[in-house]
């Protein structure tokens, strides 16, 4: 169980998160993939997107029958990110390869914290925290500190030249920085595509089962939460979840859903 | 892949209509969902490069468009069979055909653009599968075989062989179903398995096949104990038997049962049931004799025997259908029929009641009365056993007996069956057939030979029920003579007194009563007569007013009848007092005592006693009727004719005028007879005012024209000998226009004008004269015979001409010169020829003194101018001339005097040939001996009476 031993701490441990998810879900313990990603509901993930988490969750719900809940992944995934989605689409295609236009998103966004969906709002909070955009932007921020200073200077050829080779340089750092929120931009649209595409494909299979059972009467009763449902290892405990999130229990959470199937 | 799946399948008997109808729209909608989601995906993904998704898209279609067939199916069926006709199903239909329209589509695209496409079969599946559901049988098949050939995977190919199979099947190609069931069954053993394998044993059994279906069936019956399949142990129980009992494994199929513990009986039911409707007609009925073998259960037993009604009523075998009739009775009295198996076998028994019942009254059977009368006992007998299950239709099962029995011609048995029907109905009080089976009662009973017993029972049965009304009269009456028939004549005049409370003022009773009344009368009961009498007297019954004088003459008639035995016995003075009691009698009719009075006269008559026949013969004409005058007129006739040659003249006459005053109107012959009698009689009396008011009744009466005319002559003479000159002209101017009396009254109108000459009335003279004349020649036209008083009057009027002319004759002198010789001598010829023809008048009015005279004057004549010419000489004349003269005329005397001989022998033949009787024959005489007839007339003078 390596994944077990890497430190909740580690700014690699909710992407082992998801990775432990699939892991439970490939070994058909449905409901602890279910507790894995039910984690990034915590507030300590709000920047944390990645939409495969979602397909997962539907996956596993699917899997265990519950198509209603699937469903409800599914519906809420469209209802969320579908018009955003587009939006995102819409302005990478109207904006092109202009990475100043991406620069200029961002800078707007931080400038205001005004953007134009919920969704660029959560991708750009996420690049926010990325170490290298951090890095770039450390970068900008220096250049920008040494064009004030050197504005504070006499007028002088050096200066002018300075000025010009900062701004140059700014300039060009500022299309690295577009160009980079571009290809972010475009591999979360691309995640999202696929998302949809895999929550096309599970809504399909949950309507089709949907239907198997309309077809064959079979409309039983859900009863869920069972503890018996639940496979479990000796380092894994027992708790009541209660609507809060503590952050030694995350990663730890195991739901207790029957299957339905 | 949702193409196995179907609505159908959710056959949960349970469930209703609207339960499905919430699921179909809960599948439609999700499928909604899913086209969308299909859309979106092909959307986001540029999927119109994904033959995947179209043919999921063309998938759902499908699906979708077999839901909304299968809803439009539903509504359709709703429909009446007028609206059904009527809807254009095409547009009804419009909906699912859209949806399958699309799914073709689009797998036409996907076998278009993506001819790689690796789940073609699918794609050929769907076509083949919309094919089938548009009833394309033939595309279906095509499509199908593709999809077996292209699909590589196991489940696309079962699936595409068993829809082939299946179409086959439904198509009921067998033989090619089967290797396609065979393989897929092989390979695959999916939850259908049983339901396919199940259409592969019916395969079996219907290519003869039977071990193998039997065995498939088995198979089939063992998989499906598992939940893995779609159960169809209920299936295979049902149908096993079948193929256990068409192959003739009976015994082997009722092992087979036992083993499941089943109620075999049940299935053996059923299966002789399947046969039944397969026209399998001795295989069920071996079936059904099986089931019955082997089945103890009595109740059981009952439901077989049922089933067996049914078969048998289907193949029309009504004699084994009324066998197991019969024992299903006696079943039903030990009460071993449930009330649903009663409805049942009511149900068929009523049914081929009802059948044989049609074919008894049909004309196909009159012409086969021993068939008919075997069906028509059938009949008889289901609705007998009806009439004891369904008490409370049993009038109307009893009256159905009598119908059928009635048109089969069994009358004796129809009377009985309607007599149950009235009985039962009056018992129960029940009204429907009561009135319909007394009808018939009624009807049947003139089929019958007279049985009284019968009569008189409906009778009685019919006016207890219905004493009132327009069919009791007559029924009344019918009672009536059949107690009378009988001689119970009390009971009849029960009748008759019922008869008179309903129908007091029906004049029926005064039939009965005289009936009743002859009763008596034969009896000689008198007194019971007058007993009848007196109660119509008293108003107790209701006669004609002519009837109840019919009654007081009865009394009377009684009382002739006595005086007439009296005659009989030849006691003429009993039956004289008898009479006369009659007459005397209060009671007695008038009738009757025209009646005494007659055979008073009669008797008197007999007796010789002239007056007093005379007395009753007129009493009794006058008061008889014209009808009965008529009828004894003979006997009057005689009487009077009696009374005549008794030289009571009078009388006679008296009883002829009374007589024809009866008989006046009649046509009697006897009227000429009275009227002659007494017109005769009383000319001869000379009692000549009676005699012509009996001339003017005659006339009245219209009595023959020649009788009258006879009458009116007989009276005219009687006239001229009493010189009532007034009346006798009357009389001949009346009779003058007779044709008969043409010759007979010239006489009397030349009487008349001599009569009136001799008054110097010379006008009236010669106007009879003239009439006289006229009557003469119409005598002469007609050939009459004249009276020769007649022809010597008018042949000597013809006679004074000739006179005269011979007068003239001899006045022509004859003289000489020669001329006037000549002149004189033709003048005298001519004379001579004039009196010739003069005498050819005489001769033709045939009067022998007149053709005797007319002939002298003609000798006469000739001879005077023969003798004159000879004595002739002329004067101064030569000898020569004068011997040449006489010479010429002396030959011309010559030949006169010859005319002259001729004309006396004429005369004589003519009194020879004649007879003629006159005072010039002694002219002609040869003797020449002038003996000549001298008498007076009126010497002897006698009258008409020859008084």
């Amino acid at each position: 169980m390596l994944y077990l031993d890497i430190p909740k701490s580690s700014h690699i441990w909710p992407e082992l998160l998801f990775e432990e998810a699939w892991n439970s879900y490939y070994q058909g313990d449905y409901n602890r993939s279910l507790g894995k990603l039910v984690s990034y509901k915590a507030p300590v993930f709000q920047s944390y997107f990645n939409p495969e988490v979602e397909v997962l969750t539907a996956l596993s719900y699917l899997k265990l029958c519950l198509y209603g809940d699937a469903k409800k992944i599914s519906d809420d995934f469209y209802k969320d990110y579908l018009a955003d989605t587009r939006k995102l689409r819409k302005f990478i295609l109207g904006a092109g390869k202009s990475y100043r236009k991406y620069y200029e998103l961002v800078l707007r966004y931080e400038q205001f914290g005004r953007t134009q969906s919920a969704l660029m709002v959560k991708l750009l909070d996420r690049l926010f925290k990325e170490e290298v955009f951090s890095d770039m932007k450390i970068r900008l921020l220096s250049a920008t500190n040494e064009l004030n200073k050197v504005r504070g200077k006499k007028n002088s050829r050096f200066k002018r030249f300075a000025l010009l080779n900062i701004s140059d340089s700014m300039q060009s750092h500022k299309q690295i920085m577009g160009s980079y929120i571009r290809s972010k931009l475009v591999s979360d649209y691309a995640q999202l595509y696929r998302s949809f595409e895999g929550m096309s494909y599970i809504k399909l299979e949950v309507l089709a089962q949907k239907k198997a059972r309309l077809y064959s009467f079979e409309e039983k009763d859900r009863s869920r939460g069972d503890i018996k449902y639940i496979e479990r290892n000796e380092k894994q405990y027992f708790w009541d979840f209660n609507g809060e999130f503590w952050a030694d229990e995350l990663g730890d959470y195991v739901f207790a859903l029957k299957s339905e199937c | 892949m949702i193409m196995t799946s179907s609505i159908s399948i959710w056959a949960k008997d349970d469930i209703d209509q609207n339960n499905i109808e919430q699921r179909r729209q809960k599948i439609i909608s999700i499928i909604n969902e899913e086209l969308s989601e299909v859309e979106r995906l092909m959307a986001q993904s540029g999927g119109k490069q994904n033959p995947s998704l179209y043919l999921r898209m063309a998938e759902l279609n499908l699906e979708k468009a077999r839901l909304i067939r299968e809803r439009e199916t539903n509504a359709f069926m709703k429909l009446s069979p007028k609206k059904k006709t009527k809807v254009n199903r095409k547009k009804y239909f419009r909906e699912s055909s859209k949806y399958f329209e699309k799914a073709n589509n689009l797998c036409r695209t996907i076998i278009r653009r993506f001819k790689n496409f690796k789940q073609m079969a699918d794609v050929y599946y769907i076509l083949g599968y919309n094919a089938k559901e548009a009833n394309k049988d033939k595309t279906a098949a095509k499509y199908l075989s593709r999809a077996t050939r292209y699909s590589k995977n196991g489940q696309s190919k079962v699936k595409a062989q068993i829809s082939l199979a299946e179409i086959y099947y439904n198509a009921k190609k067998y033989r090619k179903a089967i290797p396609l069931y065979e393989k897929a069954l092989a390979k695959h053993q999916d939850k259908w398995w049983t339901k396919d394998s199940f259409n592969l044993a019916w395969c079996y059994f219907r290519v003869n096949k039977y071990t193998a279906a039997i065995n498939k069936m088995k198979a089939i019956y063992e998989k499906s104990k598992s939940s893995r399949f779609i159960d169809m142990r209920q299936q295979v129980k049902r149908d096993i038997g079948i193929f256990f009992a068409t192959s003739d494994r009976i015994d082997e199929g009722i092992r087979y049962y036992k083993k499941f513990g089943e109620n075999f009986t049940t299935q053996l039911l059923q299966i002789a049931v399947l046969l039944k409707s397969q026209g399998k007609y001795t295989q069920a009925r071996k079936v059904l004799e099986h089931a019955s073998r082997y089945e103890k259960d009595k109740y059981k037993r009952v439901e077989i025997n049922i089933e067996k009604l049914n078969l048998y009523e289907k193949y029309g075998k009504y004699i084994s259908h009324n066998q197991v009739s019969k024992e299903l009775y006696t079943s039903y009295k030990a009460g071993h029929l449930r009330e649903e198996q009663k409805e049942r076998y009511k149900y068929h028994m009523e049914k081929v009641a009802a059948l044989l019942q049609r074919q008894v009254v049909s004309k196909t059977y009159r012409r086969l009365p021993k068939q008919r009368k075997q069906k028509a006992n059938l009949t008889i007998s289901y609705f007998d056993m009806l009439k004891n299950i369904d008490t409370k239709r049993s009038d109307e099962f009893s009256y159905l007996k009598g119908e059928t029995a009635y048109a089969a011609g069994l009358y004796t048995s129809a009377f009985e069956y309607y007599k149950e029907t009235f009985e039962l109905s009056e018992k129960n009080k029940k009204t429907r057939f009561k009135k319909q089976s007394i009808d018939a009662m009624l009807v049947v009973l003139s089929r019958l030979p007279k049985q009284s017993d019968k009569f008189i029972y409906t009778f009685e049965a019919y006016l207890r029920n219905w004493p009132k009304g327009k069919k009791s009269k007559e029924v009344y009456s019918r009672l009536f003579n059949n107690y009378m028939s009988e001689k119970q004549y009390d009971k009849a005049e029960s009748v008759l007194n019922r008869f008179v409370k309903y129908y007091p003022r029906d004049l029926t009773q005064e039939a009965m009563i005289a009936q009743l009344m002859d009763v008596s009368r034969s009896k000689k009961d008198n007194n019971k007569v007058r007993a009848w009498i007196a109660k119509i007297d008293k108003g107790n019954y209701y006669v004609s007013p002519k009837y109840k004088r019919k009654l007081q003459e009865l009394l009377t008639a009684m009382q002739i009848e006595d005086v007439q035995g009296q005659l009989a016995t030849g006691n003429k003075k009993s039956a004289l007092v008898g009479y006369l009691d009659i007459l005397n009698d209060k009671y007695s009719t008038k009738r009757s005592k025209i009646n005494a009075k007659y055979n008073l006269s009669a008797l008197y008559y007999e007796l010789g006693n002239q007056q007093e026949a005379y007395r009753w013969a007129m009493a009794a004409v006058d008061e008889m009727s014209s009808k009965d005058v008529q009828k004894f007129s003979p006997s009057f006739v005689t009487i009077a004719n009696f009374l005549f040659t008794s030289l009571e003249f009078e009388k006679s006459a008296d009883l002829s005028r009374k007589l024809l005053g009866k008989l006046c109107k009649s046509k009697s012959k006897k009227r000429i007879t009275a009227f002659k009698n007494g017109m005769f009689i009383y000319l001869s009396d000379g009692h000549l005012k009676k005699a012509e008011e009996m001339l003017a009744k005659g006339r009245t009466c219209k009595l023959p024209t020649d009788v009258i005319e006879e009458a009116e002559y007989e009276t005219m003479r009687e006239y001229l000998y009493r010189k009532d000159w007034k009346k006798y002209e009357y009389y001949a101017l009346k009779l003058q226009t007779s044709k008969r009396y043409y010759a007979k009254v010239i006489d009397d109108f030349l009487n008349l004008s001599n009569i009136h000459g001799k008054f110097n009335n010379t006008s009236k003279a010669k106007r009879f004269l003239n009439i006289g004349k006229k009557l003469y020649y119409k005598a002469k036209r007609a050939r009459q015979i004249i009276s020769l008083r007649s022809l010597d009057y008018f042949a000597s009027l013809s006679l004074r001409k000739m006179e005269r002319t011979s007068a003239a004759l001899e006045k022509i002198k004859l003289s000489f010169p020669e001329a006037r010789f000549q002149r004189a001598v033709e003048g005298k010829l001519k004379q001579l020829d004039k009196l010739v023809e003069q005498g050819n008048d005489v001769l033709e009015t045939g009067s022998g003194a007149g053709i005797v005279s007319s002939y002298k004057l003609l000798d006469d004549a000739y001879t005077y101018v023969a003798k004159e010419l000879m004595a002739f000489t002329p004067p101064g004349k030569t000898k020569e001339y004068i011997t040449g003269f006489k010479k010429q005329f002396n030959s011309i005397s010559t030949q006169m005097l010859q005319a002259a001989k001729k004309y006396r022998q004429e005369a004589r033949t003519a009194i020879r040939k004649n007879t003629i009787l006159s005072k010039n024959n002694f002219y002609f005489q040869d003797n020449k001996f002038p003996v000549q007839f001298y008498g007076e007339s009126g010497v002897v003078i006698m009258d008409r009476g020859g008084k």
